[in-house]
């Protein structure tokens, strides 16, 4: 077995210092400070902490990069991109880069807090002046956009082999000194960000609220109203400033969301405030869908040139280059239909609607129970699955599979906004068995809308150059076949995705779901069978 | 795991100094390196500051209990068995074995070693007996310090002679001139005769002061000045070692 030296590390209080401990070492010692060093980084990581969840930090000095691991200890180092929020294709081929794509993939490495920090590395000594335990303290002040300041101290003792007895002697009185031992898997920005008030973990989760179960519809809509209310608002700024894709499709989620709860309300809302709101929500979402199917098929750009052989890659490059010309310009289209005074007033008035300072939400206090009504419309949007799972033949149109795909949306979301009304692990349970059907069927729409975009959808590139036109309509050619190929076989993947869904055991799962809060509800139907 | 054998059966010929050298070398390189101090002196280990415990003896090297007695040095991936006293008598504790085992002794103890280690290196006493014939089975690469004298010549001769007997490979013997004194006719004369044979490597590591003075520093003479005229040639030396080691 490989040999490990112990090492320890410890938060101090603030009034401790290393010359104190050397102080209660006793005599036959003598603690030298061996090194002292200043050091400024900035901490780079995804919006959602992809990095840090992944148990590593990425620090940079101007140029110099270093990835770091949990433990602190650098993992690859480098120069790369001046840029404030670059990608991982911003770096130059190497190691770095090569754990960037892996962890970040498209999301942007965005500066999320400046360290300054003065190391001191001390030895401790033995009467022989050999060192026999080495120590480091790090003092850091953090600092956080629009957070105030945070002080940390931390103490990191190695030890040394053979020297077992002065590393515990130095641990005890680090102990008894207020020393906080933090566990060896703990991230090293872990007790900053503590201090900080931030939790990684929570940014990268999915929509999740937790509704008390005797709340009526009113509270239930309000709550996950202005829970996704504050997913768009959370994901706007990165939209506005495009820092990568993902705010916008986390954005364009938020929205689809909230349309889906409008909808599902809809006739339990005052009738002028809802189409109000169902409209200009269906107005924002559509501002925001051209730039958003340019990004889809950007983000393909490697898929697409591997399904072709290498004499159509120049033609699929021109394709590519006219529709990064093509997005630009939706985007400031975009961006202008996002800061426009109608986008403000509609999240504010929203944000009022939800708050029930409108004077017709007052009215719907006190009617009925959340969760009853969530267990119909569940029930409801089930059945609704299986019919229209159950016309879905071999030689159906797209459509019809289309029209499921929606349904499957539907239930799904409901299941995301109520799921803390029922039990949590059976509804955990119906949402696995529901995503295996939703990735088939989206599979499936996702070819077909690339084929007719790829056929139909006027080509961003403006070209009077016939050969160019020729190589690009080539590349297209070859992508629609290649693409039709493989909707052939995600189509005979169907009937079995769907029977297995639609099958006894997800029947009896829904049933035991909505179980007693049914109970007492009128217009009750068995499900049909399939 | 490579292991080297620092050995000569005369004294004073600089084997302790190459041997802390040559490790503080590998290690700095970025290898995983352990130092066995195999000789009672314990000089390898007076060098690094380090005592071994009281409970360690010959016996319990002998046995195989040795491990936990192993010490971390002041340099990263650098570590050292220290010597004692009681080696002095690993002669007398091997030949108590059985005839079988007795010869490839210590090839069996330091087995276990290569999980931890890449490098091992052995700082052997100046003798030619049957430690000596376990320290040539257990080594893979052999480096002989020759100070361009006779009396230093006749032991390499002893040495090929004992691998002659042993039927021992004696292309794993590496030879390089030790303490040389250019301002004297005899070394120049000594070295031009036998630099040519292929036992004998390039590099020599002349007499230095900085190199007699590592009994006051207690360091290796690259961890007093890294850039360090001896720092360089030991540098030089271990390049060289390493190369021809893997041809072996």
């Amino acid at each position: 077995m490989i040999h490990q030296s112990p090492s320890a590390a410890f938060s101090l209080s603030a009034d401790f210092t290393v010359h104190d401990l050397a102080a209660q070492i006793g005599s036959g010692y003598v603690l030298l400070e061996a090194e002292n060093v200043q050091l400024e980084e900035e901490y780079l990581d995804t919006f959602d902490w992809r990095l840090y969840t992944s148990g590593r930090s990425l620090a940079r000095s101007k140029r110099s990069y270093r990835l770091y691991s949990a433990a602190g200890e650098i993992l690859s180092e480098g120069r790369g991109p001046a840029k404030l929020r670059p990608l991982w294709r911003d770096f130059p081929e190497g190691q770095l880069r090569d754990e960037l794509k892996t962890v970040a993939d498209i999301r942007a490495l965005c500066p999320q807090l400046q360290l300054r920090l003065n190391r001191r590395h001390y030895h401790l000594l033995n009467a022989d002046e050999k060192i026999v335990l080495r120590l480091r303290q790090d003092l850091m002040t953090a600092m956080f956009s629009g957070k105030e300041p945070v002080d940390f101290s931390s103490l990191q003792l190695y030890g040394v082999r053979g020297y077992s007895r002065p590393f515990q002697a130095v641990t005890q009185i680090v102990k008894q000194n207020g020393g906080l031992q933090a566990s060896a898997d703990k991230n090293f920005l872990a007790p900053i960000l503590d201090s900080a008030g931030i939790s990684p973990e929570k940014m990268g989760a999915k929509f999740a609220v937790s509704l008390e179960p005797d709340i009526t519809v009113y509270e239930g809509l309000q709550e996950v109203g202005l829970a996704l209310l504050g997913d768009t608002q959370m994901h706007l700024p990165g939209v506005i400033d495009d820092i990568d894709s993902e705010f916008l499709h986390d954005f364009r989620i938020a929205l689809r969301r909230t349309r889906s709860l409008l909808s599902l309300c809809y006739k339990i809302l005052p009738a002028q405030q809802a189409d109000h709101f169902r409209k200009e929500f269906k107005w924002i979402t559509q501002a925001t869908g051209n730039v958003r199917d340019c990004d889809v098929y950007l983000l393909k750009t490697d898929d697409f040139q591997a399904m072709l052989p290498g004499r159509l890659h120049p033609g699929l490059a021109s394709y590519f280059q006219g529709l990064r010309e093509l997005r630009k310009k939706e985007f400031k289209l975009m961006r202008r239909r996002l800061k426009s005074l109608r986008a403000v007033k509609l999240f504010k008035d929203w944000q009022d609607f939800l708050q029930g300072r409108l004077p017709e939400m007052q009215k719907l206090k006190g009617q009925s129970l959340c969760r009853g009504f969530a267990a119909k419309v569940l029930k409801k949007r089930y059945k609704k699955i299986l019919e229209t799972g159950a016309a879905c033949g071999p030689q159906s149109p797209d459509s019809t599979l289309h029209a499921l795909r929606i349904e499957a949306k539907k239930l799904r979301y409901l299941l995301e906004f109520f799921r803390s009304l029922f039990s949590v692990a059976e509804v955990d349970l119906l949402v696995k068995h529901l995503k295996r059907l939703q990735n088939n069927l989206g599979d499936f729409n996702d070819l077909s809308v690339q084929q007719t975009m790829l056929g139909s959808y006027q080509s961003p590139v403006k070209t009077d150059n016939l050969e160019q036109m020729l190589s690009v309509a080539a590349a297209l050619g070859g992508l629609i076949t290649h693409l039709a190929d493989r909707q052939q076989l995600v189509r005979g993947e169907f009937n079995e995705t769907f029977l297995q869904f639609a099958g006894k055991d997800n029947q009896s799962l829904v049933q035991t779901i909505v179980g007693d809060a049914m109970h007492g509800l009128s217009g009750e139907k068995e499900l049909p069978s399939t | 795991m490579k292991t080297v054998a620092i050995y000569s059966s005369k004294g004073g010929v600089g084997k302790t100094a190459t041997a802390v050298n040559l490790a503080y070398t590998a290690a700095a390189s970025g290898k995983r390196v352990l130092l066995c101090d195999m000789d009672s002196q314990g000089a390898a280990s007076y060098y690094f500051r380090i005592r071994a415990k009281k409970k360690f003896n010959s016996q319990k090297l002998l046995a195989g209990d040795f491990v936990k007695y192993i010490r971390g040095t002041d340099f990263i991936n650098l570590d050292l068995l220290p010597a004692h006293f009681s080696f002095r008598n690993l002669d007398l504790a091997l030949n108590s074995l059985g005839e079988k085992e007795r010869r490839m002794a210590l090839a069996k103890l330091l087995k276990p070693l290569d999980e931890d280690y890449e490098i091992l290196i052995l700082d052997c006493p100046p003798n030619l007996t049957l430690l000596s014939e376990n320290i040539i089975e257990a080594s893979d690469v052999l480096v002989c310090p020759v100070i361009p004298t006779t009396l230093s010549l006749i032991a390499l001769e002893q040495l090929l002679k004992l691998f002659g007997k042993l039927e021992a490979d004696k292309g794993k013997i590496l030879a390089f001139f030790s303490m040389v004194e250019r301002r004297k006719s005899m070394h120049t004369t000594v070295m031009e005769k036998y630099r040519k044979y292929p036992l004998f490597l390039k590099s020599a590591i002349p007499f230095l002061a900085e190199i007699e003075k590592m009994g006051i520093s207690r360091l290796p003479v690259g961890a007093v000045i890294k850039q360090s005229p001896a720092a360089q040639e030991y540098t030089r030396l271990w390049q060289e070692i390493w190369k021809r080691s893997k041809t072996l």
